[in-house]
């Protein structure tokens, strides 16, 4: 099997040949949702959100927002009309040297409805907002829920994606932002309508929220989530791995900030890192690595890091699944 | 009359803003000093929900409404507080170090100690070491307490360190540091004096500091 085949393999709740891992088995696409969500190389978005870039990625400018409360929303938040974005060029850039049949297409969807209501009006006053005036907070949702399948329905035509993964982090590394209870009385409708949206035309969606949110990753499975990213260990990763065998790809499992990915950890030491996620979550069948080395240097996704290639070559020695 | 210390603690935990300040105004109406009303209703209230967060009882959310709730209590004594002396626990200047344009965790534990009771000097984000070393000259806190929410950032903590050292400042003023990718190792290795995991482990190690105690999270 190649890493296509592989891949749809785990979808279909087949036995995989190899775990993949996430360096491989992508055709990442992200020049779309630079245009419709937030600017890689920085600066303002399409509503106006300056932002900026550091190692780790881009934020919005701190300390800088459009409103603060969110009873105000409708008098600030202008939807951008898609048509004049440029999506269908950069996704034809994007696309020029891609060959099918090799890869799976995923094209990423950032800043999802907490993180837009987060780069609106600043992290405190989204969080307060879910519990002083959820009624604005879901009118909110709703309207940018309609931006989002908007999107998604664009990005599916231009880039006939196999997957679209969403970001939307909604945890600490302890635990969720928000109760559970508070997610599935304001969050979760417009979610679940933007998931459907994705998953009625054919393609996987793939939920992305870091940080400990275990407690609602049962949620993201009833809504149709096919897989979870980017399962960090401060999860019960093999409970769930083992629970939703056969629903749910669980792609994570490195230990993102711990010593293993510090700028002074050794080769040996990050290639023992992928022989314990190999040891440990492989034998589940529905685990791709992610790994991701964060120091000094930045998040080695957007930065590299020399470690990464000779841990490639030992992992294709242990990445069989017996 | 304890009652209303009672009920005030209750509208914190519960993040009830209007009633605290209710309750806060009641409670100086019967004569309650202020510094009663911080150690026996506002202190315990945070007490119990650092518990809570820690047992995974209670959200973000939670100690967000929380501290918005103990803001408006000590809004309600600002006045009787600011005519008093020496009724600030102590002061603390507090900032995001250089490179770093994170501030959630800086601000909540910002109103933790503001709620708590401390003279709290934002310095902000993204805070170059010579800012750090003026505000120290110039406010002689009791406690600078940096946060890197970045491990880009990390290196940061122990040159800021290292600035204090050389302009003579470090013995002046006790150093806690706090953010994601830190931990009790980290902060030992550059000779921090505390270190704190979450914003109700920075407020009583901030106490600690501050009365010159080592504490459960003294280094």
């Amino acid at each position: 099997m190649n890493q296509r085949e592989n891949f749809f393999a785990m979808i279909e709740g087949k036995k995989p040949e190899f775990i993949p891992n996430m360096m491989e088995v992508y055709k990442m696409c992200v020049f779309g949702t630079g245009i419709t969500d937030s600017p890689l190389q920085g600066g303002l978005d399409p509503f106006g959100v300056n932002w900026i870039v550091t190692k780790e990625g881009a934020i919005p400018e701190p300390n800088k927002f459009m409103f603060d409360d969110i009873a105000d929303w409708k008098e600030y938040v202008k939807f951008p009309n898609l048509d004049t974005l440029g999506i269908e060029a950069a996704a034809k850039i994007e696309m020029a040297d891609f060959t099918p049949g090799e890869q799976v297409v995923n094209a990423f969807s950032v800043c999802g409805l907490f993180e837009r209501l987060a780069a609106f009006m600043g992290f405190e006053n989204a969080l307060c907002s879910l519990v002083e005036d959820p009624e604005s907070c879901r009118e909110f949702f709703e309207a940018f829920a309609d931006y989002k399948m908007a999107i998604h329905n664009r990005f599916i035509d231009v880039y006939q994606p196999d997957m679209i993964t969403y970001f939307d982090d909604l945890a600490t590394a302890n635990g969720l932002f928000m109760s559970p209870k508070v997610y599935r009385e304001v969050i979760k409708p417009s979610h679940q309508r933007i998931i459907e949206g994705v998953t009625s035309r054919g393609v996987i969606f793939t939920q992305h929220t870091c940080g400990k949110c275990e407690e609602i990753v049962g949620d993201y499975v009833e809504m149709g989530a096919k897989m979870w990213s980017s399962a960090q260990i401060s999860n019960d990763l093999e409970g769930i791995m083992e629970k939703y065998q056969g629903r749910l790809i669980v792609e994570g499992g490195w230990d993102t900030s711990g010593p293993v990915s510090y700028n002074g950890a050794s080769t040996e030491a990050v290639i023992a890192e992928a022989v314990r996620c190999a040891n440990q979550y492989g034998k589940y069948g529905n685990f791709i690595l992610m790994p991701i080395l964060m120091n000094e240097n930045g998040n080695s996704m957007l930065v590299g890091d020399p470690r990464l290639a000779p841990m490639l070559e030992v992992w294709h020695t242990v990445e069989k699944i017996a | 009359m304890e009652k209303v210390l009672i009920e005030l603690q209750q509208a914190i935990e519960n993040g009830e803003t209007q009633i605290a300040m209710n309750k806060t105004k009641e409670a100086l109406n019967y004569g309650i000093r202020t510094d009663k009303i911080i150690q026996t209703a506002i202190n315990p209230a945070f007490k119990d929900l650092g518990q809570k967060m820690f047992d995974g009882e209670i959200y973000v959310t939670d100690v967000l409404m929380a501290s918005r709730a103990a803001h408006a209590a000590m809004y309600v004594m600002e006045p009787i507080l600011s005519r008093s002396t020496g009724t600030s626990k102590g002061i603390v200047a507090i900032g995001t170090v250089a490179g770093d344009l994170h501030d959630i965790g800086k601000n909540l534990v910002i109103m933790m100690l503001q709620g708590s009771g401390y003279t709290v000097i934002d310095l902000g984000i993204d805070v170059p070491a010579e800012t750090f070393v003026e505000a120290v000259r110039m406010h002689k806190p009791d406690v600078l307490a940096l946060s890197s929410l970045l491990t880009t950032t990390l290196p940061e903590l122990d040159n800021m360190i290292d600035a204090l050292e050389v302009t003579g400042l470090r013995a002046q003023v006790k150093v806690i540091v706090g953010g994601a990718p830190v931990t009790a190792e980290y902060a030992s290795r550059i000779k921090a004096d505390a270190y704190a995991n979450d914003l109700f482990e920075a407020t009583e190690a901030v106490a600690d500091l501050v009365k010159n105690r080592i504490g459960k999270y003294a280094i």
